[in-house]
């Protein structure tokens, strides 16, 4: 489905302008009030997902004096209560509501913003009722199941003014802003090959060896779990985390799960957040030697953007190494490789370069939350924004394509979409199971 | 398309002249049988094997078989029976029989006789794999099968996928196909025992990575003997290395080896690629019949089959894909129409046809949305599927559905945009059903157009509670649609409908979003109205819009305005959405906020002047960061300082250092440090001669890193004569900026130093030359060696030893030998032994040369050490011998250990002996467990010893059951390393005993563990007919080996003991060998 998006120009050319703006922090103390104003001068915030990516989230936020937590929510009971118990304990008293259906935590009008980490397959339907809620949100990754769906969302997401935040926490690492700065400013000469390398998780599955079906327990409610994936019968290790990352119902596998992390660094050190490739060619390999899992083993992907870098995303797995891990941009006078927590660069010089005010300097944020926070005040873009978020999403959904297509893509990133090609363009997007819609 | 390869007589003849053969087989008749299409007969010898046959035969029966070309396929396990009258009842022969490791003549003389005249009357024979490892001695044979293994040469890859190659395209075998893949262990270096002619018809890259040789090996080999013709089909390790292209292989070349030409057509799917590789290897009937049973929690194998011919059929990358596409969508239409396929098997086909189907398929779709269990299913597959014949289904299915069916054919009706359904869902818009109302505005949003949004509008007015958010949600949606098609009237109207006191905040907001986006002529003056109106909606969503609003300066100017309107800390809030905006034109009202009382306002302009701020802006920013350091004003404005792009900002603030005291002087000049100020430079050679000692030092900072390569003639000239207490700095600086071109130019170094300096001034100059490192600077060093000025001498000596290149590694040598101060042989020997790795262009020889003298002049222990991970890159006998001896030395144990078995494989093929040797003495000297196992692997490799293991019976008397997706006992013992033996976690023993025929002497052996840890034991006993003969305790494994050696015994056991838990969660093996005579005694050489 291809829809102009002509009346985006004012909001995207601000947002290249916001991507590109100089790191215009107002500092936290600076911060008055401004929007909606909670009772308590806080900013009041709810959980949707509360396992164990959502309860991280969560005490990440409750260490920030501006946010106070006042309701979680989870269909797991046991995953819920214990959320319940965190914020009682941390708050003294207790303070924390806990609800089973999204929908009534997002109809309680004193809830300023949302974490949203639930499974992978619902994130872009819990983000789009916090949005048409009038919540501001933090999204954890990856962002969605086809490339329409997140679309929808960064439509309605601008439709009412939120501020969103993904959780592609590296922007927040300064080692990784040091390697984009390194890049962008032409320290390397031209770049001309950027290396993107992640694990394909696959070792992660769970043991488990049966998948007959199972009574569902009373913990649980199946229906709310599954939400818009097809319905299939409650058995333990379809729950079983992170074994349903491997399963294509729930998510896109360490493609889009573990792939974003990297693949937004490299779309942030390549200058491309507000656009994409160009032409996408990948295979992957998928198992079948577990009887649920059919994401992705191992995959390989080459990419090529207009400005003439090539992108190589490899996912590690059985017999297939790919690319360093990490991201590496390369170019004629060197290269930079970063990671987590570590920074490489040949020649070893670069990693004392310093760049004058003439130069890209990134925004700088320190504390993803936080960054999520001060902007909930301020009403400007965070560090990564719902136009950021989706590009990146998008790069990790063109591989996904290309695994299926197995051909070389033409990628359109002015539209977005695939160029003369219906039968790729069938591959963006996905249905819902009744009554889930977008 | 069907390949007819027959060879014309006048094509026969010129093969056969390639091949070298004799002319006189031109007046035979074509040879062999059959050409006329007749079922051929085939027998299959079997029933030996050092692999798998027990498995293997079957699958090869098989494809023979299925092929529909041979008739007669028979099996026989006892060849050496076989008579003329036997032979004689077929037309080729296909043996995967050997009696490897005996490589004799075991038939009876009649076997051999009448095999020969079989052959040589026309008859053919083929080979496969291990096969060729027979009657090594049978010169005949061996010209008939062309290649077979050497022992202790020829070996093969680790079994892994790779690309096999046509290297003979118009062979009758290969003509047709193409490249293909497999998944197969590669032989490599397979040898002809006699020089009768070949032709290699296929080959495939043998990858170094994979344990191979880094070169082509040949994969099929065709000969011709009398009139007959043989086939060496290399390929075939065991029944999962049988997939598709081998299939192909090997019947095409039985049915060539039996007529001389090949009728079988190519398979329909080639596995050219990774995905028709996996979908080649299914069986489309089996898997359907298969799938077509299935029930929730069963054997979903097929499933998996299924979906790897979908992905492949779906990815049209070939013709054969395009077919199957075809194919597949029919036949699974047709299981989805079938009475018989389980609803779990429909539910799990919906999703696959989905991939496949057009909208052929569509109508048996549709007849299973009135199945509860299948509706959802159906409908996601349909909704899939493109074409006006699927909305026309879907709007018939509206009329007529209800429920989750009906909301679910409406949501699909939206996604799919399809105008001619919107009369009908807006009628459901006020049907009273909630749920299926809030369906219906979410999909005329998506659709749009005049109907949709008259139907919305009127909902919008009585709609309550989630419908009304539905609705409103809809008509935002409608909204920008109609911006988009340049309509803003039609859209303001719906925006000012929806910013009514009965809407929600956020759509009120939105709402209004809206309006000022219809009105970009106006947009900033409806932002400033709305930041002053004092509603919280609507300053928080102006704020947002304030960087992104159109208008350019004049509504900079406007915003600049409306902050002297607005009160903190709003305020505040819009400075920092001015920043965000970064428009200069707001510079003036931004300074203004920064004299603001309030210190929320002060302290967010400083931090935004860096973005809408000039160079003059520079003097109220140098204030602020020199009177307020340390607190966050003083902060901010420093920040700003760095941030301000106009240019001249950085003369201003060079401008500013002549007035300033010394403290703020060394504040400024780090300030222009940071923002890179190129500009500055003169201004800070100027402060690197300044009276203050601090300043002095910042310069030299500052000028390394804003100085740039037309600067240094200028830091030269500072250089000679600063100060002992920057000289430090100032050489680092000069360094920094020389390093910075991609090719440092020393010359003004080298002028400065020729021009004569102070003996100090030489030595920093030298120390800039060796930092450096520039080849042309070598001279002046060498001269430098020379001065009668111990100064410049330690200079010099310092900057050789550090040198980057191995252009002074003779220097080095020389000085390590015979310098006069003793800290100075030691700089020189490091430095030498740093530089013996790069002297790429010196001969093995050379360089064993160099390492040798280099041990003979170290004294530390840390650096003779560093020398022998030298010699470990030296493939000469004399390295050997050299590491041997530092072997005895204890301190030097583990790195001379290293070093044998990096030297010992390389030079393995012109000093086997030594080789071994030293080996042994590396693993009786018992070192490091890293080097012993290292050590070990190599000797295993050299040597070969033969695997007592194989053939032998293994059995696990634990009564654990096998785990997961492990093989049987046999696994372990089976020469296969892909398959492993493995049983239910968690148990307190594990047992994995191995049997032989007749006693043995064993006296070591070594495990191939799962590469997973908790799948390796650290402690286990070995144990030879129930007797311990040796302990492992918290062993470690190395490439997920383990060997373990202990004294020679003699018995018909081996057992392995493995205690389980403590971090072990099971034990799984995938392979045990085991030795008799390895490791060899140690040789006379050995440690004492």
């Amino acid at each position: 489905m291809t829809r102009k998006h002509q009346r985006r120009q004012f909001l995207q050319s601000a947002a290249r302008a916001a991507a590109l703006a100089f790191p215009v922090i107002i500092p936290a103390s600076a911060l008055g009030r401004a929007g909606r104003i909670a009772p308590s001068d806080r900013i009041v915030l709810g959980c949707i997902g509360v396992g164990g990516m959502g309860t991280g989230d969560m005490n990440a936020l409750m260490t920030i004096p501006d946010a106070q937590v006042v309701a979680v929510c989870d269909v797991k009971r046991t995953m819920r209560e214990r959320a319940q118990q965190l914020v009682d304990a941390r708050y003294g008293g207790a303070v924390c509501a806990a609800y089973n259906d999204f929908r009534e935590l997002l109809d309680r009008p004193d809830i300023d913003a949302v974490n949203i980490a639930s499974l992978d397959s619902w994130h872009v339907l819990h983000a789009l009722a916090a949005v048409r809620a009038g919540k501001d949100l933090y999204v954890e990754k990856p962002l969605g199941m086809s490339i329409h769906e997140i679309k929808v969302l960064r439509d309605a997401v601008h439709r009412y003014g939120r501020v969103f935040q993904f959780g592609t926490q590296q922007r927040s690492s300064q080692e990784f802003r040091r390697a984009c700065e390194i890049a962008r400013n032409g320290r390397l000469g031209k770049v001309h090959t950027i290396k993107v390398g992640v694990h394909a998780g696959a070792g992660e599955r769970s043991g488990l060896k049966t998948y007959a079906p199972e009574p569902v327990p009373e913990w649980l409610d199946y229906e709310l779990w599954l939400g818009p994936a097809r319905w299939s019968p409650y058995t333990t290790a379809r729950l079983t985390y992170p074994h349903w990352f491997h399963i294509s119902d729930y998510s896109l596998g360490y493609v889009s799960g573990w792939g974003i992390h990297h693949i937004d660094i490299a779309q942030w050190g390549n200058g491309t957040e507000q656009t994409g490739p160009v032409e996408i060619e990948g295979t992957a390999r998928f198992p079948d030697d577990d009887v649920l899992c059919d994401n992705p083993l191992s995959w390989d992907t080459r990419m090529k953007y207009a400005n003439g870098v090539d992108l190589i995303f490899t996912g590690s797995g059985p017999g297939f190494e790919g690319v360093r891990h990490g991201i590496t941009f390369e170019g004629p006078d060197g290269w930079v490789w970063v990671n987590r927590g570590a920074i490489d660069a040949e020649p070893k010089s670069l990693l004392k370069e310093q760049f004058g005010p003439g130069e890209i300097r990134l925004p700088v944020s320190n504390f993803h939350q936080a960054n999520f926070l001060e902007c909930v005040r301020s009403r400007q873009p965070t560090i990564c924004n719902i136009d950021v978020a989706v590009r990146s999403d998008t790069v990790c959904q063109l591989a996904w394509c290309a695994f299926q297509l197995q051909r070389k893509l033409h990628w359109d990133p002015d539209q977005e979409v695939f160029v003369n090609d219906p039968e790729a363009n069938g591959k963006l997007t996905r249905p819902l199971r009744a009554p889930w819609h977008l | 398309m069907v390949t007819t390869c027959r060879f014309s007589s006048r094509r026969r003849f010129l093969g056969a002249l390639a091949l070298g053969l004799c002319a006189g087989l031109l007046a035979m008749p074509s040879a062999g049988a059959a050409d006329d299409g007749t079922p051929l007969r085939v027998l299959i010898l079997s029933g030996l094997n050092n692999h798998d046959w027990r498995s293997t035969t079957p699958v090869i029966q098989k494809m023979f078989r299925d092929s529909g070309r041979f008739g007669t396929v028979d099996v026989t396990d006892a060849p050496a029976a076989l008579d003329a009258g036997r032979f004689a009842a077929y037309d080729v022969v296909v043996s995967n029989w050997t009696p490897y490791p005996d490589t004799r003549r075991t038939w009876p003389p009649e076997t051999e006789a009448a095999f020969l005249d079989f052959v040589r009357g026309g008859g053919g024979f083929v080979v496969i794999h291990a096969a060729a490892c027979t009657f090594q001695v049978w010169p005949e044979f061996q010209q008939l099968i062309a290649l077979t293994w050497k022992e202790n040469y020829t070996a093969h890859s680790a079994y892994h996928t790779f690309q096999v190659s046509v290297g003979a395209p118009a062979h009758p075998i290969a003509s047709g196909l193409g490249e293909f893949l497999t998944t197969d262990e590669l032989y490599h270096n397979m040898v002809s025992l006699t020089d009768h002619p070949r032709q290699v018809v296929f080959t495939a890259f043998s990858a170094q990575e994979q344990a191979g040789t880094g070169k082509q090996e040949p994969v099929l080999v065709c000969t011709e003997v009398g009139r007959g013709r043989g086939v060496n089909l290399v390929l075939g390790h065991d029944a999962a290395a049988m997939g598709a292209g081998f299939r192909a292989l090997l019947l095409r070349s039985a049915e060539w080896a039996a007529t001389g030409m090949v009728t079988l057509p190519p398979p329909a799917i080639w596995p050219a690629t990774a995905a028709a590789l996996e979908a080649a290897n299914v069986d489309l009937d089996a898997t359907l019949e298969a799938v077509a049973r299935y029930v929730e929690g069963g054997e979903r194998k097929p499933l998996h089959g299924l979906q790897q011919l979908v992905r492949y059929a779906g990815s049209e990358q070939s013709a054969a894909a395009s077919a199957l596409r075809g194919k597949l969508a029919e036949r699974l239409a047709a299981l989805l129409a079938s009475p018989d396929a389980t609803p779990a098997a429909k539910a799990f086909v919906c999703g696959q046809l989905a991939v496949v189907a057009t909208e052929k398929q569509a109508p048996v779709l549709a007849a299973l949305l009135a199945d509860q269990d299948l509706a959802d299913p159906a409908l996601r597959g349909l909704a899939l599927i493109p074409g006006g014949s699927v909305d026309q289904i879907l709007r018939e299915t509206l009329a007529t559905a209800s429920g989750a069916l009906q909301i679910g054919v409406v949501n699909a009706l939206g996604e799919r945009g399809d105008e001619a359904a919107a009369a009908t869902l807006c009628k459901l818009l006020g049907r009273g059903d909630e749920p299926l109302a809030c369906a219906a505005a979410g999909a005329l949003g998506k659709i749009g157009g005049d109907t949709a949004v008259a139907a919305l509008q009127q909902a919008l007015a009585n709609a309550q509670g989630r419908l009304r958010a539905a609705v409103a949600d809809a008509c935002l949606a409608c909204g920008e649609r109609l911006l988009a098609q340049g309509r803003p009237e039609a859209a303001a109207a719906l925006y000012a409908q929806l910013s009514g006191p009965g809407e929600t905040e956020q759509v009120r907001m939105a709402a209004w979003r809206g309006a000022v986006l219809s009105q970009p002529g106006q947009a900033a003056g409806l932002i400033c109205q709305a930041l002053t109106s004092g509603d919280a909606g609507r300053e928080s969503m102006a704020l947002r819009l304030v960087p992104e609003a159109p208008g350019g300066a004049a509504a900079t100017e406007q915003f600049a305005e409306c902050l002297g309107k607005t009160a903190p800390p709003l305020q505040a809030l819009l400075v920092g959405a001015l920043a965000v905006r970064g428009d200069m034109a707001a510079r003036r009202a931004v300074e203004a906020a920064a004299a603001s009382e309030d210190a929320a306002v002060r302290l967010a302009a400083l931090a935004a002047l860096g973005a809408v701020g000039d160079e003059s802006t520079v003097k109220l920013l140098v204030e602020r960061t020199l009177a307020g350091a340390g607190t966050p004003e003083g902060e901010a404005a420093r920040g700003s300082l760095l941030q301000l792009r106009a240019a001249r900002v950085d003369q201003t603030l060079a401008g500013l250092l002549a007035q300033k005291t010394a403290g703020d002087k060394a504040e400024l000049v780090r300030i222009l440090a940071a923002r890179q100020a190129g500009t500055a430079v003169g201004e800070l050679a100027q402060a690197a001669e300044d009276a203050d000692a601090t300043v002095r030092l910042e310069s030299w900072k500052a000028l390394g890193s804003v100085a740039r390569a037309a600067d240094v003639k200028r830091l030269l000239e500072l250089v000679v004569r600063v100060p002992e207490a920057e000289r430090d700095a100032a050489e680092q600086a000069v360094t920094t900026v020389l390093k910075k071109a991609a090719q440092p130019d020393v010359s003004l170094v080298l002028q400065q130093l020729e021009a004569g300096a102070a003996p100090a001034a030489q030595g920093s100059l030298l120390r800039i030359l060796g930092a450096v490192g520039d080849d042309r600077g070598l001279p002046a060093m060498r001269a430098g060696v020379q001065s009668g000025d111990a100064t410049v001498r330690d200079a010099a000596v310092r900057g050789l030893a550090a040198w980057p290149t191995p252009a002074p590694l003779e220097d080095l040598v020389s000085l390590a030998r015979s310098a006069p101060e003793s800290v100075h042989r030691v700089l020189a020997l490091r430095g030498a032994i740093r530089l013996s790795s790069q002297a790429a262009d010196r001969t093995p020889e050379q360089v064993t040369r160099l390492v040798g003298e280099l041990l003979q002049l170290a004294r530390e222990p840390a650096e003779r050490k560093a020398v022998l991970a030298e010699l470990g890159r030296c493939s000469t006998l004399e390295a050997l011998l050299l590491a041997r001896q530092a072997l005895a030395q204890p301190e030097l144990a583990t790195e001379a250990g290293l070093a044998l078995t990096q030297i010992a494989p390389a030079i393995r093929e012109a000093h086997r002996s030594e080789a071994v040797s030293a080996l042994q003495q590396v693993l009786a000297a018992k070192g490091d467990a890293a080097v012993h196992s290292q050590a070990g692997k190599v000797l295993l490799d050299i040597l070969q010893p033969a695997n007592l293991a194989l053939g032998a019976a293994a059995t696990s008397p634990d009564g654990i059951e096998p785990d997961g997706a492990s093989g049987s006992d046999a696994a372990a013992v089976d020469g296969n390393p892909s398959t492993y033996w493995d049983e239910v976690d968690n148990s307190d023993l594990y047992r994995l005993k191995v049997t032989f025929r007749e006693p043995q002497d064993v006296s070591s052996i070594n495990i191939l563990w799962h590469p997973y840890e908790q799948h390796q034991a650290k402690n286990l006993d070995v144990l030879c007919d129930g007797t311990v003969v040796a302990e492992v305790r918290q062993a470690k494994c190395f490439d997920n080996e383990m060997l373990v050696t202990f004294p020679a015994v003699r018995c018909t056991s081996v057992e392995l003991s493995i205690p389980g838990k403590n971090g072990l969660v099971s034990p799984a093996i995938h392979e045990f060998q085991i030795f008799g005579g390895f490791p060899p005694n140690t040789g006379p050489a050995g440690t004492k």
